[in-house]
């Protein structure tokens, strides 16, 4: 069970990506600059994961604190709002002692990144597409 | 007349590099610390002219960083925006009473982060 409720949605349920927000980032800068995010965010990710885990592992809450927050983020520059969410309760569950409850969220999160990155992935192959055909 | 320096504080590469995008559309020399401690350090040796300052970081979060930066006679009077994550109240409670001067909540708005940047080096 993965504990994930609310805004910590499954693919199924509620898109992984607010296109809106996706919107907002292309509108607001050049496709080159939207890419480097988009990159960052990617790159980014999964160090913040590994760091998580290791949080986890040791429970360290300032540092599952400081990567929960960090990847919250880059989540929201995003509109990923269902891994922000995640995020968000894990730091949470991790604060207030529940430590189990809080590993039980890492497989959710795992699985919710993945689709944020498949969704990301496209829209850096889109971009790219859309710079070659210029 | 002097480009303006600003100080972006943040442990995050994606937040560093927005607020980088945003600003170098301006005429400023942007300056970069990824936690509390590295950002303290560089307020005192580069003095900006304004300080972006991130909440939740390692090392020393953003409201210690600004209690020290009140403390000391060489950055007491820096403006500093405190970039806070949306619909956590206490944290802009917490950072006024720490010493910042305002704050914008993340996801930013390049808008709302140029303007207060302008204002607060009244341009």
């Amino acid at each position: 069970m993965s504990g994930a409720t609310g805004d910590e949605r499954h693919a199924h349920e509620r898109p992984a990506v607010d296109e809106d927000a996706l919107g907002d980032l292309q509108r607001l800068f050049a496709s080159e600059h939207e890419a480097r995010l988009l990159r960052s965010v990617l790159g980014d990710g999964p160090r913040r994961l590994a760091d998580m885990r290791v949080a986890l592992t040791a429970r360290d809450v300032d540092a599952l604190g400081w990567a929960a927050e960090a990847l919250r983020g880059a989540a929201e520059l995003v509109g990923a709002r269902p891994l922000s969410a995640l995020c968000v309760r894990l730091a949470r569950e991790a604060r207030a002692g529940n430590w189990e409850l809080a590993q039980g969220l890492v497989g959710a999160l795992d699985e919710e990144y993945a689709s944020v990155r498949t969704r990301l992935e496209a829209e850096l192959r889109r971009g790219r597409r859309a710079g070659d055909a210029e | 007349m002097a480009r303006k320096k600003i100080l972006l504080v943040d442990d995050s590469p994606t937040i560093l590099m927005m607020e980088q995008m945003i600003l170098s559309k301006g005429p400023y020399d942007l300056i970069v610390a990824q936690d509390g401690e590295e950002g303290v350090a560089k307020a005192l040796a580069e003095r900006p002219d304004l300080i972006l300052m991130d909440v939740v970081m390692p090392r020393l979060d953003g409201f210690g960083a600004v209690e020290r930066l009140r403390a000391d006679p060489l950055t007491r009077d820096v403006p500093i925006i405190m970039i806070t994550t949306r619909s956590e109240a206490q944290n802009v409670e917490a950072g006024f009473t720490s010493g910042c001067n305002d704050y914008i909540t993340k996801p930013l708005n390049g808008l709302e982060l140029m303007t207060k940047v302008q204002n607060y080096l009244g341009e």
